[in-house]
């Protein structure tokens, strides 16, 4: 990707996501141990464990039984264009790269006031209490432009690990891109579109498969079956 | 072992945080583990890895770990344990064991959970001498398992899956999302990407459910109803794919009908034992192996003479005769609750899509019968089942129906289908069958497990009595192939059939969530013989690498090396890692030393190896008296179960050059380190379906040694031998094996072992009755089941707890609020836990997560935790035998011995405070790790 | 949201400061007070912004790299909060230095800087809670009149006590005035604020899920049953539980009690203990109303939580 202009973001495929948790998981894995880490947890062993995580699934369920639809939400940063936590930042440890997009912070510069997590919708951000810095996704840039490895493997952990590739990465205003593409052929959308954020992260939709049989092919009077009938009263029709 | 930007060491190895092996590369800095990612070139995930795989360096460095062998000092369950060095604590286990096996070897009883090297340790059992050892298949999944390979020779999971490159319709029944997760989480999205459709059928829908493209909602253990309900419509709508039931299936052949004989319902053979057809063409009966070479018209339909003077009915028709008796859909409907209009639908769905909307791929290959054909026909409607159907007493017949559903569409090893894993599909005639013996004087070699065909197969003695600890193979479950761990700890504290001195467990957690009625095995685990004072399980020696409840009601500890410290073999002679296009195995090799992290701990594989050279067993010496084996390293290498076929076939032979069958390769396991950790035989085109008839297949299949004959595997649609036990149950079997004058036997034989399924009530329904309306069973959190060691310090994050989920209006009826705490009661006993209202649940049922209630200071984790206070183990309640017609019997299906756990009914109401779970059972934490309790954990090496 | 003791503190210093510092400053201007008075006034603001400096300081992670807040200066109300504040604080210890110990009313521009400064301080952090979209109940300019005027009534009831203390019996009468009339329209605000809070249409789960209305949706998993920094920083579970029994005394304590106070001063007699009474009062009453007014506070990101 290098030099081009453009908005890297995860693509995020709800028709194929089952909420196992292994993006997460696995995002957290990596960033503990790369650029960003250490991701602390806290009581690890005790009655309420909690721990920076960049990545959450959440399910959700929709509709009433037996039409009930179940939804798994993953969500990490948005990575928006237009993104609320990066003018409020007062140090400006929190920004927008031009170059791809990515909104970071720098752990230097940040002074741990919250201020951008507030400015969040998402719920995005996760301070840690460790560090005293808020902490982030940031798309595995660690790996993305590490030229030590295998140019299909520069790709974020979540992605590449996502059992269901249920997760695409690329960059959204490249045309040529096949996040691009699956955003406009799976008619990609958005979370809390009245946010105004333009979060650069989307989701496609479920899109429920219909079987459609050709009754005229089938054959209710068929001789076997009578037959059997015949022999057998205890059967009806 | 490459550098590269974030790490200084990487290497390949399988992953063992569930049951899935799927291919990881792990990375090393500073000799710690950093990142564990997937595989892209294994065959098994393709690169990606689930949550708890790659949680496993939470796992590796787990508080809960042991570091020392440790011996018992206080009571069995106080926690009090002293460290042993290595040396005395195998001395220890060596003279248990010897001493044990002097009296009487079968008094060892040696079972080993979530294992996966179970072809060595069934191997080691025998060598010890000992009849009883199985794994955990009594309550998995033998019910599956047992029912695939006796109608296909081959089943789900390790078996077989559905051909997710090509399915059009993949319908997923019951909880099986488990076996294999990654496989079949990639498959799925692969077919929906497709534009196939995903049915899923379960009370629940949640985890795949969301993306099912249809839900259907069912009352818990009537899915039998709906796969017959299914079949009618096929026969209905004529959705038969007849060809298949006519060339591969003995749908066609004649069941002789003469009540009272003992040749009533056997297959009506010629002289040379030939099963017979009739030849609608000639009119005549005909052999049934003369169908394709003759081009026989056999009937399906219809009931016939024969000369010798009495009838025969096509075994299709007996089944025809039932599913229009029994099985139209308003029937089922009304025990199923889905919908009859529904199943008609769903029905006729997979028969159009099976029959008018095939898979043709341009590729040419050979049946058996030398026709050679220009492509591939596949049917391309595919179906999972596990867990779910396994866990009812109706679990074997169910998933029968499963296979006989998928026969009718002729959806079985055809493109888009089911298609098996080499070394399946087997000839079922030539499954093994657990060594026969007719008491306990001799030690017991082995094989351990397998299909008896007829009673004469049963491990009985001559009154009839269980020969085996854990009842497999009785009168009571005849076909328990794989054998019935459940059952192990309450006969071993009844006595019943007989006393046990030793019982080892490896990688088995009985004291907790592998067994039921927790009280009662926590008893059985503690009691003592008032007269000597004495344990009545004397001796208990565990193996496992973590502070387990099991590890806390042991006698002698024996601290495993997790997966990433030892080596290990996942080897075609035990539950094959294979993949549709070819044989798979696997190997793990040691990437971290425990002892770098203050660990004195041992793979079980060295510690067998040890244990089997001190106990003096021949097979560990050379002929000269010398040690045979070094370590577990260089036995994967040099053991050989039968000349040429050992733990690995891949890079065998002295250079290497041999694949499956050859001389032990010492560079064996270098070469897999060397290959990404593991050796993939990829089929050719020609050799992939049909290989219950494919010539090509066959042949190679038979030089290799997974078959035995190149004959086609003719799948039972009718299971003749089921028969001889039915006969049995009348009076009627003329062989040795004679069941006990015991009516309850003799029914139970003659009812349940139809050589046809059909659907009955789980045995719960007549037992508990309307007392207890709702079904309690577990549906398994994709984050952690399966994870020995689950609560690790990421996973646990995702859930401390779970709840008692149930639909609103069920709670409504039984005055429940969401959130509020409530009493589960069963027969025979209550759990209290907190609910959550869900619209995701059919009403008849209540479930929750298994595994993650925990006992309060197990699994290294503070007694606060919320696993031992909020989360719950349903398990307590779930029965461990039930009355079944006066007689307290075990809580299984009656032809496997499957566990049926999911049977169980409850009921519901609000308890008092305080807002904790009872039953409350705790064992003290180990003093070290108190010390590993870190507030804050930063990993970054 | 959960409410930061450190930030309320600073809210209560820093109104004290500016606004007492705003009070005197135009009295002074009106009818011309004793250098004293205007001396320890500014001693006192100048400690007071001091100390809500030090207060707000504890809600950082990183105190010492506090002075990095002036970089966003043109985008971050946070930063401009820091500066201006910085500068007002800055402005009145200088201005104090130089009236004690030079003979010149140059000081008195460095006055009119500061409280210029310091309202524009005040302006900036009312604009931190008003400028926030995501939490509706405070994106409303109802809040940074509120806060304006809150940093008034708290000002001009530190300005009364110091008047009348130092024996200005006519100013402290103006003070009391205009700091009366401050409470009165601070009530107002306040409960123009709770109407509006009242009325405004939330988002739902299903806009933040982009979901069409029309299907119910409810929260089935929240992907981790214990709490995580989501759910305690935008949702104080103990705080909700807590406010129907603080709600109350913040009101009394800060309108009724001031107010009664204020107006006997006015109407009969005014003493001591009463301006004190009345201060303490309202500073207490703040402390637990801004508290309130985190607790209060709907954070969109809880629909995710199904907290909303």
């Amino acid at each position: 990707m290098g030099t081009i202009m453009g908005q890297l973001a995860l693509v995020i495929d709800l028709n194929t996501c089952v909420g196992c948790h292994a993006c997460a998981v696995n995002c957290k894995e990596w960033n503990t141990q790369a650029e960003f880490g250490p991701l602390s947890d806290f009581d690890p062993y005790g009655e309420k464990p909690s721990g920076v995580w960049y990545n959450r699934i959440m399910t959700y369920e929709i509709g009433n039984y037996p039409h009930t639809q179940v939804l798994h939400l993953p969500k990490s940063c948005l990575h928006c264009q237009d993104p609320p936590c990066v003018p409020v930042c007062p140090t400006g440890a929190t920004f927008k790269r031009e170059k791809d997009g990515i909104v970071l912070v720098n752990y230097d510069d940040c002074i741990g006031c919250k201020l951008c997590s507030w400015n969040c919708p998402y719920g995005c951000r996760e301070f840690d209490e460790a560090d005293k810095v808020m902490k982030k996704c940031t798309l595995c840039i660690d790996r993305i432009y590490d030229e030590a490895l295998p140019p299909e493997q520069r790709q974020p952990a979540c992605v590449l690990t996502c059992p269901a590739k249920a997760r695409f990465f690329g960059d959204i205003e490249d045309p040529e891109s096949e996040a691009y593409k699956l955003i406009k052929e799976r008619n990609g959308f958005i979370l809390f579109p009245s946010a105004d954020t333009k979060p650069a992260n989307h989701y496609l939709p479920k899109v429920e498969t219909k079987v459609e049989v050709d009754d005229n092919v089938l054959k209710p009077d068929n001789p076997i079956f009578l037959e059997v009938l015949s022999r057998h009263k205890g059967g009806n029709r | 072992m490459e550098k590269g930007s974030f790490y200084d060491k990487k290497a390949y190895s399988t992953c063992y945080m569930c049951a899935c092996r799927c291919g990881i590369e792990v990375y090393l800095r500073k000799g710690k583990v950093v990142y564990i990612k997937g595989n892209p070139e294994h065959p098994t995930n393709r690169g990606v890895l689930c949550a708890k795989g790659s949680s496993g360096i939470m796992k590796e460095y787990s508080p809960a770990r042991l570091r020392k062998p440790l011996l018992r000092v206080g009571e069995r369950g106080s926690g009090e344990f002293k460290e042993i060095e290595w040396d005395e604590a195998i001395r220890i286990a060596v003279d248990w064991i010897k001493s044990a096996m002097e009296k009487n070897p079968h008094s060892i009883a040696f079972f080993t959970g979530r294992d996966q090297m179970q072809a060595i340790n069934g191997w080691f059992a025998g060598q010890i001498g000992t009849i009883n050892w199985a794994a955990h298949g009594g309550f998995c999944s033998v019910n599956v398992a047992s029912a695939g390979l006796l109608s296909v020779g081959s089943s789900f999971w390790e078996f077989g899956e559905a051909d997710f490159e090509h399915t059009k319709y993949f319908m997923m029944v019951g909880v099986a999302e488990d076996h294999s997760s990654n496989p079949l989480k990639l498959g799925i999205q692969e077919m929906k990407r497709r534009g196939g459709k995903f049915v899923v059928v379960n009370p629940v829908r949640w985890g795949y459910g969301a993306i099912a493209d249809e839900w259907i909602p069912i009352k818990p253990g009537t899915d039998g109803a709906f796969f017959m309900g299914l079949m009618y419509v096929l026969l209905k709508y004529n959705l038969i794919d007849w060809e298949f039931l006519k060339s591969f299936t003995n749908a066609p052949y004649l069941v002789i009908q003469k009540e009272g004989d003992p040749s009533h319902g056997m297959f009506y053979r010629n002289d040379e034992g030939f099963p017979l057809v009739f030849d609608k063409k000639s009119n005549r009966f005909k052999p049934a192996n003369l169908i394709v070479p003759e081009d026989l018209d056999p009937a399906f339909i219809g009931e016939f003479e024969t000369p010798e003077g009495f009838k025969v009915r096509p075994a299709f028709d007996l089944f025809a005769e039932r599913l229009v008796r029994e099985y139209y859909p308003e029937r089922v409907e009304s025990i199923t609750g889905i919908k009859a209009e529904d199943i008609e639908r769903i029905g006729k769905e997979i028969g159009y899509i099976a029959l008018y909307d095939p898979v043709e791929l341009p590729i040419e290959w050979t049946d058996v019968w030398g026709r050679k054909h220009k492509k591939v026909i596949g049917k391309p409607v595919s179906f999972h089942i596990m867990r779910g159907i396994a866990s009812h007493s109706n679990g074997f017949q169910t998933a029968r129906a499963v296979f006989l559903l998928m026969m009718m569409l002729g959806a079985v090893d055809t493109p888009g289908s089911f298609l098996c894993k080499p070394p399946y599909p087997k000839h079922i005639e030539d499954l093994p069958k657990p060594a026969k013996v007719e008491d306990l004087k001799e030690p017991y070699r082995g094989p351990h497990l397998g299909f008896p065909q007829n009673p004469d197969d049963l491990l009985v003695d001559e009154r009839g009595k269980p020969l085996r600890i854990d009842w497999a193979y009785s009168w009571e479950f005849p076909i328990a192939a794989h054998g019935c761990i459940q059952n192990v700890i309450p006969s071993a504290f009844k006595k019943d059939p007989y006393p046990i001195e030793v019982l080892i467990l490896y990688m088995a957690n009985m004291a907790w969530n592998s067994s039921q009625d927790i009280p009662f095995i926590i008893k059985a685990l503690t009691s003592k013989d008032p007269e000597t004072g004495e344990y009545i399980i004397p001796k208990i020696i565990t193996i496992d690498a973590f502070y387990s409840e099991q590890v806390a009601y042991s006698d002698l500890v024996l601290p495993d090396a997790t997966y990433l410290e030892q080596w290990f073999a996942l080897s075609l002679l035990d539950r094959p890692p294979s993949s549709v296009d070819g044989p798979v195995d696997a190997i793990r090799q040691p990437v971290v030393d425990p002892k770098d992290n203050g660990l004195d701990v041992r793979g079980w594989g060295d510690v067998m190896v040890e244990i089997g050279y001190r106990l003096g067993l021949p097979a560990f010496k050379n002929e000269d008296g010398s040690r045979k084996y070094k370590d577990f390293k260089d036995f994967l290498i040099n053991w050989q179960v039968r000349p040429g076929v050992g733990a690995l076939a891949g890079w065998r032979g002295e250079k290497g050059d041999k694949f499956f069958v050859g001389e032990p390769n010492p560079k064996q396991l270098d070469m897999y380190v060397k290959n990404g950790g593991f050796f993939h035989y990829r089929l050719k085109d020609s050799q992939r379906y049909y290989r219950h008839a494919n010539k090509e297949y066959l042949e190679w299949a038979k030089e290799v040694g997974f078959v035995k004959k190149t004959e086609p595997i003719i799948f039972n649609f009718y299971l003749e031998n089921f028969q001889t036990f039915r006969l049995a149950g009348e009076g009627l079997w003329k062989g040795k094996n004679q069941p006990p004058e015991d009516n309850r036997i003799r029914e139970r034989l003659k009812r349940y072992f139809d050589p046809l399924p059909f659907w009955y009530p789980p045995f719960e329904e007549e037992v508990s009755g309307d007392e207890y309306p709702l079904y309690a069973f577990t549906q398994r959190p994709q984050w952690m089941y399966h994870s020995w060691d689950s609560q690790n310090a990421w996973l646990r994050q995702i859930s401390t707890r779970n709840y008692l989920y149930m639909h609103p209006e069920t709670a409504k009826r039984f005055g429940i609020n969401h959130l509020d705490w409530v009493w589960v009661e069963s027969r025979s006993g209550k759990v209290k836990c907190q609910v959550y209202l869900t619209e995701t649940t059919e009403p008849n049922s209540v479930w929750t997560w298994n595994a993650i209630g925990k006992m309060k200071g197990a699994w290294g984790l503070k007694p606060e935790a919320e696993e031992g206070t909020k989360g719950f183990l349903l398990n307590h309640l779930i029965p461990h035998s039930i009355p079944l017609n006066g007689k307290e019997v075990y809580f299984g299906d009656p032809i496997t011995g499957h566990f049926a756990w999911f049977d169980t009914k409850v009921k519901v109401y609000r308890a008092e405070p305080p807002e904790e779970t009872e039953p409350k059972y705790e064992v003290k934490p180990l003093s070290y790790i108190k010390e590993r309790w870190i507030p804050v954990l930063r990993y970054k090496p | 949201m959960h409410p930061p003791m450190s930030l309320i503190l600073f809210f209560l210093t820093a109104g004290l400061s500016i606004g007492s510092f705003t009070g005197i400053f135009l009295i002074d201007l009106i009818k011309g007070l004793s250098s004293n008075v205007i001396l320890i006034t500014k001693l006192i603001a100048t400690a007071l912004i001091g100390l809500g400096a030090f207060s707000a300081s504890f809600h950082l992670g990183h105190k010492m790299r506090a002075w990095k807040a002036i970089k966003r200066f043109n985008t971050s109300w946070l930063s401009r909060e820091a500066v201006f504040s910085g500068i007002f604080g800055f402005l009145l210890f200088v201005s104090f230095l130089i009236q004690l110990f030079y003979n010149t009313k140059a000081y008195i521009i460095l006055d009119i800087l500061a409280v210029i400064t310091g309202w524009l301080s005040a302006f900036s952090t009312a604009m931190i809670y008003t400028s926030n979209r995501f939490v509706p109940d405070w994106n409303t300019s109802l809040n940074t009149l509120y806060f304006l005027n809150m940093y008034g009534f708290l000002g001009t009831s530190l300005a009364s006590l110091i008047l009348y203390l130092n024996g200005n019996v006519e100013s402290t009468k103006i003070m009391l005035i205009i700091a009366l009339s401050l409470f009165i329209v601070g009530l107002a605000i306040r409960v123009a604020y709770n109407v509006r809070r009242y009325i405004i249409k939330l988002p739902t789960l299903n806009d933040a899920l982009n979901l069409p209305q029309n299907r119910e949706v409810k929260v089935l998993d929240k992907g981790s049953t214990t709490d995580n920094y989501c759910t305690t920083e935008f949702y104080y579970k103990k705080g909700k539980k807590l406010l129907p029994s603080l709600l109350p005394p913040a009101y009394i304590l800060t309108f009724a009690v001031p107010i009664m106070l204020l107006i006997t001063c006015i109407a009969k007699e005014t003493n001591t203990s009463f301006l004190a009474l009345s201060l303490m009062s309202a500073t207490v009453g703040s402390f637990i109303e801004r508290w309130c007014f985190f607790v209060e506070g709907r954070h969109v990101q809880n629909l995710y939580y199904g907290l909303l």
